[in-house]
């Protein structure tokens, strides 16, 4: 190998320095900026967060960095020095070089960055024996090492095995040793941890800040969630439309806030711990589209404090205070003072006398059929949804919480009776709804409606806005005119103008489509709303809008509201009562504080203690990780489920299964060793 | 990258794109160019096509007879034309009703599943095992050879791959949010399949069947080359094929009935691939 000396990066030294860096995209008659002068210096052993929403040019960034551009995108000025040498222009032998040995890349999707047909072990490998770097057995042992530091469990196993075989945790963390198997100076991970359950990407921030630690190896991390680069960022930047409009030491960024995009990103940070509220601060309208970009400050139109000049003349990045800020308020007078306790301070009103239960289901089941290992062998059962009881209240929230395959999509589809259950009843409004088929089961349906996650999925292409709010109101036999009058009416409540009554679904943006979604489902004005993590798809400035759109319209039409999420912080802000699931049954169970701030249930304490947030709000509390991934479905342990996971396990937990009780109050938990009143004392600590 | 708020609806921005697309543009231009001349026929052709003139046989393509004459002096231009007026409505009626009983089928058995998905989809395989056009021939020659018989043995092969598609389009979109959402909102079965469903997967399959089309012309060419399409002396481009190959030396003979079979199938095949390529979302130029 014929490469410059890497000479070894003092820690403080500028490792990577991006300089007005512009990227454009689209014909080069009209060229889109999408990246409009990026200036970010990554110093040796830091980790820097660059954070932003779809469309905020944080990934064009970062592939310009590298040379990784796809195509028809192209850097348009500026330069981007990597230990003084700049990659702009250099030769893609060169690149190919630095991202072999010095810089280390992880992307989102761990599944399409490996290659199927490649054992892992080799495939970790695979850049130290391209680069020559090492030999076989060299290579073999530094493999093993870092799968270990990893926390890859048994290693000699796992190096035999194709990707399709490890979960996702265990490929992501098999694409981090990849990228980190020649020891670069840099590693740049773009939304490493999004496709992740909570739990595992607790353990991938934790192994990220580790190797930081170690192996001083200087990290730019990408993501959306402020959460999680807050948790391990030494300093971080906020894009907004294609530039940086606040950079700083993490810290001061979080606490003094001096541009208002970042202020209302804070803001609208629902939180795991402290003041619960029942609005979020909400930033209104939406990201403005790369080509149509409005004047001055690309952020004036959605500001609070905007004035005359924010509509003139664009800001330059600025040092205000302890960090740097692109904003003319905060350069002449700065914004007014920020209120320490983040969430409006409105408290939820507790409803004081239980009202009429909606909906009780009772031990259902629901068994998904999967072909067997072998040609000739049995189906084999996914116990998806494995004896869940629990009632609803007329106008209660109820939030639902657990990672993914443990159901609660499953579940929610079995109390609106969309999928058939198995074993078990639900009752609703009074009736029993469990057998219920043809137009006994339709007329039901008008009082109970779904909210869908993915807000492309959800609406018929082929349908005009309006068409598709009208469609449960035609199929059950309104008048024409009501029609119209209830879908001007439901289009209003969720804030959709009538000009996009006549617009298809992809006309619109994230935001709007759910939206349109939401006007949908209350448009016969249902009893219950089932809504299956509705916000989870959306950006952030635009995910604290649908959960006050949500709260709003729950309050007003005094629906009953089942809330699906694997984010404990926003069930948290939105539901009065939680019941937390963990492969298909239900381990906690009962009034938000009380599951929140006590939690008895190893699984719960674990998914709160999972919930990403800035090292210096969760001080020296323990975080209690959960060690690897959640276990199959197909062969769920004996006894407690949770125990092949848990710290707190005994030999009763493999035999007898734990049923959900309490003491006697409406707080409940399915454990045989609850957590006792010290450890809950200690959460409870912080959360006031 | 780029907000998907100008996300553009696949079809409508293909069409404009598709223009620019030059396989696009080659294959509309070729199918429309057959198209105008075979309608125009009794304008461009000079000669009647069932009119023979033994003193003229063979004579080589000239100012006159643009492509020659055959055994019998007939007018090789002619025949070709007048030939197109049974070859392309035979081959759109064989997709026609290919489709109509395989989307029907594929629809109720993928949207009912179960027992009858089972049952349709054997018999559809069973189908598919044959070799389809020696299966029609069978067909063909059960029923005994003209041009009737010839759409009759095609159509009833033609529908399997329909029922397979359809089959797999409703399938997937059935378990669509939207279309659950239909269900939700209290839509019947029939409503579903039919207004929720159907709608959406219907983009896909008239793409089938437009490339089909040229498939159909191509099938029906080899069933009348081996003559049991439609019979002499009614011009057909297989017939015409197949007695000018007996008249090798005379290459005008078999090579211009054979001229619209290749062009044609070549078109519907570019128009078939630009469509494929427009509307796949990983090989259209889908800005991300």
């Amino acid at each position: 190998m014929t490469h410059p000396a890497v000479t070894p990066p003092r820690p403080g030294a500028t490792l990577l320095d991006v300089g007005d860096l512009q990227v454009a995209v689209g014909p080069a008659r009209q060229p889109l900026p999408v990246v409009r002068g990026v200036s970010l210096q990554v110093r040796a052993g830091e980790i820097f967060g660059l954070l932003g929403e779809s469309g905020s040019g944080k990934s064009m960034t970062v592939h310009a960095i590298n040379g990784l551009l796809p195509a028809g995108a192209r850097v348009t000025g500026g330069s981007v020095k990597f230990n003084g040498e700049e990659l702009i222009g250099t030769s893609r032998r060169r690149l190919s070089q630095l991202r072999g040995d010095s810089i280390g890349m992880v992307f989102q999707d761990s599944l399409t960055s490996l290659n199927p047909i490649m054992r892992i072990g080799l495939q970790v490998a695979e850049p130290l024996l391209l680069h020559g770097k090492a030999n076989a057995r060299q290579a073999r042992q530094l493999v093993g090492e870092r799968l270990r530091a990893m926390g890859m469990p048994d290693v000699h196993e796992a190096v035999r095995r194709y990707p399709h075989e490890f979960s996702g945790g265990m490929r992501q963390r098999a694409t981090i040793a990849t990228a980190l198997i020649a020891t670069p100076q840099l590693l740049i991970a773009d939304e490493p941890t999004t496709a992740l359950d909570v739990t595992v990407q607790a353990q991938i921030l934790d192994i990220c800040r580790r190797l930081n630690q170690e192996l001083g190896v200087a990290i730019l991390l990408i993501s959306h969630d402020l959460g999680v680069l807050s948790e391990i960022c030494t300093t971080i930047g906020v894009m907004y439309a294609g530039r940086i409009v606040q950079a700083g030491p993490t810290r001061a960024l979080l606490e003094h806030p001096s541009h208002p995009y970042t202020r209302a990103l804070v803001e609208s940070m629902p939180r795991a711990v402290g003041a619960r509220g029942a609005r979020l601060k909400a930033i209104g309208g939406e990201p403005p589209s790369p080509d149509a970009l409005p004047a001055g400050c690309k952020f004036h139109p959605r500001c609070a404090f905007a004035i005359a000049r924010c509509g003139a003349e664009e800001p330059a990045l600025v040092d205000v205070g302890d960090t740097r800020a692109a904003c003319w308020v905060a350069q002449a007078t700065g914004l007014p003072a920020f209120a320490p306790d983040l969430i409006t301070a409105n408290a939820r009103p507790q409803s004081a006398a239980p009202r009429e239960v909606l909906l009780a289901a009772t031990d259902l089941k629901h068994y998904f059929a999967v072909p067997g290992e072998t040609l000739f062998a049995r189906h084999r059962h996914v116990h998806a949804v494995d004896g869940v009881s629990l009632s609803i209240h007329r106008g209660e929230t109820l939030g639902i919480v657990g990672e993914s395959g443990c159901g609660k999509s499953t579940l929610a589809r079995c109390l609106l009776r969309l999928i058939d259950v198995e074993a078990g009843s639900i009752e609703f409004m009074g009736s029993d709804i469990t057998h219920l088929g043809g137009d006994a089961l339709r007329r039901i349906r008008q009082h109970m409606q779904p909210i869908f996650q993915d807000p492309y999925a959800s609406l018929n292409p082929r349908l005009p806005v309006a068409d598709i709010v009208a469609e449960p109101l035609a199929v059950n036999g309104f008048a024409t005119a009501e029609i119209a009058a209830r879908v001007r009416e439901a289009l209003e409540l969720v804030g959709l103008g009538r000009a996009l009554a006549s617009r298809f679904p992809h006309q619109l943006s994230g935001g709007q489509r759910q939206r349109v979604g939401i006007a949908r489902a209350i448009v016969l004005r249902p009893a219950l709303i089932v809504a299956d993590e509705p916000i989870s798809s959306l950006d952030l400035s635009i995910q604290a809008q649908i959960i006050n759109l949500l709260h709003d319209l729950q309050q007003r039409f005094d629906l009953a509201l089942v809330f699906i999420s694997h984010d404990l912080r926003i069930v948290r802000q939105l539901c009065a009562r939680i019941a937390v699931m963990f492969l298909g049954k239900i381990v906690e169970s009962g009034p938000t504080e009380d599951v929140c701030a006590r939690p008895r249930h190893h699984y719960t304490q674990a998914l709160l203690a999972s919930v990403p947030e800035p090292s210096f709000v969760r001080g020296r509390r323990a975080r209690g990780l959960l060690e690897g991934d959640p276990p199959s479905p197909l062969s769920p342990p004996s006894g407690c489920r949770f125990r092949t996971r848990c710290a707190g396990a005994q030999g009763r937990c493999a035999e007898v299964e734990p049923p959900l009780a309490g003491n006697g109050g409406a707080h409940r938990w399915a454990c045989h060793f609850p957590l006792d009143a010290d450890v809950s004392a200690l959460t409870e600590e912080f959360a006031q | 990258m780029a907000a998907p708020i100008a996300r553009p609806a696949r079809l409508l921005a293909g069409a404009a794109g598709w223009l620019s697309n030059a396989e696009m543009a080659v294959g509309i231009v070729i199918i429309l160019g057959w198209a105008v001349m075979i309608a125009a026929a009794p304008l461009i052709a000079h000669f009647d096509p069932l009119q023979q003139h033994i003193a003229l046989r063979l004579r080589p393509p000239s100012a006159v007879h643009l492509f020659g004459t055959d055994q019998l002096g007939r007018d090789v231009f002619a025949r070709v034309l007048y030939g197109g007026r049974e070859s392309l409505p035979a081959a759109v009626a064989v997709v026609a009703a290919g489709f109509l009983v395989g989307v029907s089928l594929g629809a109720v058995a993928g949207y009912c599943r179960g027992i009858v998905d089972d049952l349709v989809m054997r018999f559809t395989d069973m189908m598919l095992g044959f070799p389809l056009i020696i299966l029609a021939m069978a067909v063909a020659a059960a029923l005994g050879a003209s041009l009737a018989h010839g759409i009759i043995a095609l159509a009833a092969v033609w529908w399997p791959h329909y029922v397979r598609v359809c089959r797999a389009l409703v399938l997937d979109l059935g378990s669509k949010d939207y279309v659950v959402a239909s269900r939700a909102a209290g839509r019947r079965p029939a409503g579903i399949l039919l207004r929720v469903i159907l709608p959406n997967a219907l983009q896909a399959l008239l793409v089938m069947a437009a490339i089909d089309v040229g498939r159909a012309i191509l099938s029906f060419a080899i069933l009348g080359f081996l003559g049991l399409g439609a019979q002499p002396p009614q011009p057909e481009w297989g017939a015409m094929v197949s007695t000018g190959a007996t008249v090798m030396d005379d290459w005008w003979v078999a090579t211009f009935p054979a001229m619209p079979v290749l062009t044609l199938a070549f078109a519907f095949n570019l128009i078939g691939d630009s469509i494929r390529d427009a509307l796949d979302p990983w090989v259209g130029g889908r800005r991300q």
